[in-house]
């Protein structure tokens, strides 16, 4: 028995080796080969240098393209936030008749691939004439981030016991303030964590903001421009390792927080029983 | 009873097609404690929630006071509800919580702060203003919840069985506290409960519901003594019920044919609901019955003792009898008779009962 259970043990420690291996092996070629002095992606590796870092500060058109990134994820990420505060409030609150269809199509946007969003989005824009610019691509990521946004706040509010707000009513206060000293505190890290989450969701799309940018690229625009000119591919390497250490920066941080929300929650109500 | 506080009249709130309270009038008077008992989905919840705002009647009307505040919304009425789960809000402090509704409320900061120490002391919590909500145990939330409430000074509180979720220990000294307080400030309590013990220890009068209705209003001992219906009969404590036939009425004393008990005559305060030829119930307590070896009264059922069970504080014995679908139930402090021997099961005994405690029950 214990010889079979040990085999079946290894094997998937091994499997679970290989499959970590396979999701995350190939990240790690991008900040490797960002310090490799050469414009060849190839091994053997050749010295190590910082210089296509230096390159990378000090190239105005990429600064350019990643403050307009910012500025389309703040965009997109305080929408759909609150978008999704007010969707995930009415699900949870109302039993309302289709639920679940509701649901359905709030998040379908997750399934549905970028290039098809994209190309609608474009044929939209154009048709009804909103000139393409940054803010069409806000508009475009309002749409791809909305659905995490939802999920996010959706998770909060679920473990939202009603009887906070009675309480507070109960208390003498009136609708108005108690959404400020209780509802809005108490999904106040779901709020953050969903900003964070549809930042980085905006700010690592290329698709959409392929389709709907105007002569202002964001960053993955400019990075993809850049992948025609082989001598800059290092710089692209240098700019992509920065990405990858942010974006995990801050989905670590979104989940952090949300979890740490739930745990104090959590805590409260076993105490309670 | 003293003079009416709140006056529910006529109040019905439906759910879908089911009515959760049926058309219940009801009025308890100014300080009194007062426990809405019953199952379970009997309506109790519902009834209590529309005296604090959370929910509207759909017809009918209540007034606390004098003043109707059937359509006022929670935060407009003379009442504070200590819920259920508590809610204690778990992202301020315990000061915080308890000096929640005083914010609103134009007070100087050290009257506010006055407040909030005397309804630490109120719960015996002096010291844990500073604590965070989320430190407490269940008891102090308990606590915690009730001096938050009890801080805005209300005309009546509301607690939604507030001890349900706590120990039996803690339950009972909570039990005491809580009687000791509403005593102390004069607050009218609607106390909300399934636990029939609870009820009958704290309350001055007891509503019992059962499908969104009461069936009967009356003190703890009256309750327990003189149910009036085979469901508060069966709901409050434990009762032994047979089938018996009245075979005549007069005066206050009703005739009674009962195929375990035989013919007995016994007394009645509302001799008027019964008719010779009506079929009815008769009830009587465990603990009315006296088991003997030996019968000493004419009012003795011959019967085999098959079960006797050991309850800390008593004994129940069951007891088969002639004529009877269940065994009887029986409670004694002692297992043994006056001779010293102990009961054991498969003996042959009496049991000897009153018939002036025998309570009547019309058959529904």
């Amino acid at each position: 028995m214990t010889a079979a259970r040990g085999l079946l043990r290894h094997g998937l420690t091994v499997y679970a080796v290989c499959y970590l291996s396979f999701l995350y092996v190939p990240l790690f070629l991008l900040p490797l080969f960002s310090f490799n002095d050469s414009i060849f992606i190839a091994f053997p590796l050749s010295g190590f240098t910082t210089k296509w870092y230096v390159q990378m500060f000090q190239d105005d058109a990429m600064h350019r393209a990643l403050w307009n990134t910012v500025k389309v994820g703040v965009m997109a990420s305080l929408v759909s936030t609150i978008l999704g505060l007010f969707a995930a409030r009415a699900l949870t609150r109302y039993a309302m008749p289709g639920r679940s269809v509701v649901l359905g199509f709030a998040t379908l946007p997750l399934f549905i691939p970028d290039i098809v969003l994209g190309i609608s989005l474009l044929i939209l824009m154009t048709s009804v004439g909103i000139p393409l610019s940054l803010v069409s691509v806000a508009l475009g990521h309002v749409m791809l981030c909305l659905p995490f946004a939802i999920a996010v706040l959706l998770s909060r509010f679920e473990g939202f016991d009603r009887s906070y707000e009675e309480a507070s009513l109960d208390l003498g206060e009136n609708g108005w303030m108690t959404f400020w000293r209780v509802t809005f505190p108490l999904v106040l890290p779901g709020i953050v964590s969903s900003l964070l989450l549809t930042f980085i969701v905006s700010f690592d799309d290329f698709l959409i903001a392929f389709f709907l940018s105007g002569t202002e690229p964001t960053l993955p625009v400019y990075i993809w421009a850049q992948l025609r000119f082989p001598f800059q591919l290092p710089g692209v390497l240098a700019l992509g390792a920065a990405i990858l250490l942010g974006s995990c920066t801050v989905v670590v941080i979104a989940e952090w927080i949300r979890s740490w929300g739930v745990k104090g929650e959590t805590h409260s109500h076993i105490a309670g029983i | 009873m003293s003079d009416t506080f709140i006056h529910i009249e006529n109040v019905i709130k439906r759910f879908g097609a089911r009515a959760a309270v049926n058309n219940v009038t009801l009025d308890i008077g100014r300080g009194e404690f007062f426990s809405l008992l019953g199952p379970s989905g009997c309506g109790k919840t519902t009834l209590l929630r529309m005296l604090g705002g959370f929910a509207q009647p759909d017809s009918g009307r209540i007034l606390i006071d004098a003043e109707d505040v059937t359509t006022l919304p929670p935060n407009r009425r003379p009442t504070n509800m200590v819920f259920q789960s508590y809610a204690i809000f778990p992202h301020l402090t315990v000061g915080e919580n308890i000096g929640y509704g005083l914010r609103r409320q134009k007070l100087e900061t050290s009257e506010r702060d006055r407040r909030v120490d005397d309804a630490l002391a109120l719960i015996r919590l002096d010291g844990f203003g500073a604590r965070r909500a989320t430190e407490l145990s269940g008891g102090e939330r308990q606590r915690v919840a009730l001096a938050r409430a009890l801080v805005m000074r209300p005309k009546v509180l509301l607690l939604d069985e507030p001890l349900g979720a706590l120990d039996k220990r803690l339950r009972e000294a909570m039990q005491v506290e809580l009687r000791q307080i509403q005593r102390r400030l004069g607050i009218t309590f609607v106390f909300v409960t399934h636990d029939q013990e609870e009820a009958l220890s704290m309350s001055d009068r007891i509503g019992v519901m059962s499908g969104g209705r009461i069936l009967q209003i009356a003190g703890p001992k009256m309750l327990y003594d003189a149910p009036n219906c085979r469901e508060v009969a069966e709901f409050v404590g434990t009762m032994n019920l047979l089938p018996a036939l009245v075979t005549g009425v007069s005066g206050g004393n009703v005739k009674v044919q009962s195929p375990v008990f035989g013919a007995f005559e016994t007394v009645t305060a509302e001799p008027e609901r019964y008719n010779a030829g009506q079929k009815i119930l008769i009830a009587l307590r465990p603990e009315k019955f006296e088991v003997v070896r030996a019968a000493s009264s004419p009012h003795a059922i011959r019967g085999t003792l098959t079960a006797v069970s050991y309850l800390g504080d008593r004994h129940q014995f069951q007891i088969t009898v002639e004529n009877a679908e269940k065994p009887l139930l029986a409670g004694t402090h002692f297992d043994r008779s006056m001779d010293g021997a102990p009961f054991r099961s498969g003996e042959e005994i009496y049991v000897q009962w009153n018939p002036n405690e025998v309570v009547l029950l019309p058959k529904t």
